[in-house]
């Protein structure tokens, strides 16, 4: 659609200006010293905290996944036992109706939400950027086509494409192996990233220390690789973090849909599906807050450190 | 004119690649219609061959497509293979826009009413605490997934507060009041999803419009900071706004899949997920069809209307 390029476009061509227009009214030396301040070193450690857990978490010391709490599932459901006092010493997050501990649940949800969302973007990223440096350097028919095909895969609504997709893989077996569900989110996010890449590639090769090394004789491919490539990743990275968290937002939503990756997959979407029925949300409101806790933090954190550094470097070009 | 002409045209060959795209998935769906409808009766070959035969499904892959297509055209979107009740897909389709479309506006409206004014406070007093607050906001609802915030509103305003019913669709016919009632939660969850974006879009574009000349010019001639703010510097900034709302459309009819599923509307998602559940391809391929067609033509009707609104978009084509 023409209506994306154009703004994508406008954003870039204006906010070189608009930096410029605040420059004399705010110093610029004290910018580029800003901290990243408490917050931000908050949500790095949770994500650092999170990856520790879920990368080491048949080394902790909690309740095995497969060591199910029927006991206290039993006495939860005849009410004996209220929801609030199953967290304790045995279970830290508590247990769900089932009599799964919720922590472990959730810390092997982490695993897959963190694969999913890191694995896919690295995906499109190397996709996307290939592309849309190919497209927006060489131009001509390439970038016609590749932009068409863009166009055509946006304007399908990304959620149901992949509905459709996962469904289609899924309908053998009732379930999809991790890399071909990471194969096709990552497929899904080549065009978002070509359209960025491309657009950064449009705007860096009309600057003048390309005009230099062309004049100096260099060729194509190392103007390519050596002077374009190292100015357009660093946005692309800082966007990728963001980009992370929105595949877990999708893989999530997937599975809440029940087009997950299915089996005995354990994901944040599948516990908040399966606890946000009307009667379990009554008997165990729990076991939705503990994925719905986690979904919000880890999105949190991946969106604010993702926009911190994403100003940073914002500053500093505007300094150059 | 004829710019708005090649612009519409630009839109056929978009939709016939997403519709290409969609039939040819449809067709790797294991399990065939005629195996489904004939159910015990599929092992008798002449039946299935009859059948296959009489659902033209023994044609070549692109005859299928061109007659469906043609078929669409003419607004006959087949029929359910083993509904039961008959209906044809243009039925499921013209029950479930509906609902569908009155969620997306409700939301869409919604997350307007809410983000212009938080917006235009948070560019006007850019740097405060108040301007830091909604932006932590923002953050809040930027990382709150309809289904997240979909059972939690559930959990509190239907199960614990008992305010609003839950889990069922009240239809207009049922009383307007119980019917918005019903709908309030859905418009409520779909529109989180999109607050963020929209606020943070008018904040920046707001902040550069204070900057300009006009507006200190219009501060010199003692015109009060809140008329300013509505008369001077929305008007430019709401064409932004209303270029974002046409290209989240797609993620607001996105995710109205999830909110329909959440809260148990009869809508367009409910009928996509019904039609790959029993494997309804016409269903699928409609629904499909009938959203992207939705998509396109906002986008383009609102980058024609572009150029009604702001006259400088005019000169410049």
């Amino acid at each position: 659609m023409s209506i994306t390029d154009t703004a994508t476009v406008d954003r870039t061509v204006v906010s070189p200006t608009l930096a410029a227009d605040a420059a004399p009214g705010a110093p610029a030396a004290p910018l580029s010293k800003k901290k990243f301040g408490f917050a931000f070193w908050l949500a790095v450690s949770w994500l650092g905290f999170l990856v520790l857990c879920a990368t080491s978490v048949n080394k902790l010391p909690i309740r095995k996944k497969d060591d199910t709490d029927y006991l206290l599932a039993a006495a939860m459901g005849d009410g004996s036992v209220h929801w609030a006092r199953t967290f304790g010493r045995a279970h830290y997050l508590g247990v769900d109706n089932n009599g799964n501990d919720l922590l472990t649940y959730a810390l092997n949800g982490a695993r897959i939400s963190l694969t999913v969302g890191v694995a896919t973007i690295v995906l499109g990223v190397v996709g996307g950027g290939i592309l849309g440096m190919l497209g927006g350097f060489f131009r001509g028919r390439l970038e016609s086509v590749f932009t068409f095909l863009t166009n055509a895969l946006l304007s399908i609504p990304p959620l149901l494409f992949l509905l459709l997709l996962v469904s289609v893989m899924a309908a053998q077996s009732g379930r999809v192996s991790l890399p071909r569900f990471i194969a096709t989110l990552g497929a899904l996010t080549v065009p978002t990233y070509y359209r960025l890449v491309r657009a950064s590639t449009l705007q860096q090769a009309t600057r003048e220390y390309v005009l230099a090394a062309r004049s100096l004789g260099a060729k194509r491919v190392r103007i390519l690789v050596r002077e374009i490539l190292p100015n357009v990743i660093k946005p692309i990275m800082a966007q990728a973090l963001i980009g992370v968290g929105a595949v877990i937002v999708v893989e999530g939503t997937l599975s809440y849909l029940g087009a997950g990756m299915g089996g005995d997959t354990i994901s944040w979407g599948r516990m908040m599906q399966d606890a946000s029925g009307l009667s379990k949300m009554q008997q165990s409101p729990h076991a939705m807050f503990v994925p719905a806790g986690f979904i919000f933090l880890t999105v949190l954190s991946l969106n604010f450190v993702g926009d911190k550094i994403r100003e940073r470097l914002e500053v500093k070009q505007s300094n150059i | 004119m004829r710019y708005a002409v090649r612009r519409l045209a630009s839109v056929v060959p978009l939709i016939f690649v997403v519709t290409l795209i969609t039939f040819s998935m449809l067709k790797l769906l294991p399990g065939d219609p005629v195996t489904t409808i004939l159910g015990n009766g599929a092992s008798d070959p002449v039946k299935v061959a009859q059948l296959t035969k009489e659902l033209g499904l023994d044609r070549p892959f692109h005859m299928q497509y061109l007659s469906w297509g043609a078929n669409f055209l003419r607004g006959d979107m087949g029929s359910q293979y083993n509904g039961g009740t008959g209906e044809t897909v243009r039925d499921v389709v013209g029950r479930n826009y509906p609902v569908t479309v009155e969620l997306t506006i409700m939301a869409l409206v919604l997350a307007l009413a809410l983000s212009i004014p938080l917006g235009m406070t948070s560019a006007y007093r850019s740097g405060t605490r108040t301007d830091r607050a909604i932006s932590m906001g923002n953050y809040a609802t930027l990382s709150s997934p309809a289904f997240v915030v979909g059972p939690l509103l559930v959990f509190i305003f239907g199960l614990q507060l008992k305010w609003l019913p839950v889990g069922q669709y009240v239809p207009v016919s049922d009383g307007l009041w119980l019917h918005l009632k019903s709908m309030i939660l859905p418009a409520i969850t779909l529109a989180t999803t999109q607050l963020a974006s929209f606020t943070r879009l008018l904040r920046t574009d707001m902040d550069s419009m204070l900057k300009e000349d006009f507006v200190t010019m219009a501060k010199s001639k003692g015109m009060s900071d809140r008329y300013i703010l509505w008369r001077h510097a929305l008007r430019p900034s709401s064409l932004t706004l209303i270029t974002v709302a046409g290209v989240n459309l797609g993620a607001l009819l996105g995710g109205s899949v999830v909110v329909e599923r959440i809260f148990n509307l009869q809508g367009l998602g409910a009928g996509l997920l019904q039609g790959i559940g029993n494997r309804e391809y016409l269903q699928v391929l409609g629904i499909v069809t009938i959203i992207t067609v939705t998509i396109l033509l906002t986008a383009t009707v609102i980058d024609l209307l572009y150029g009604v609104i702001d006259p400088r978009v005019r000169v410049s084509r």
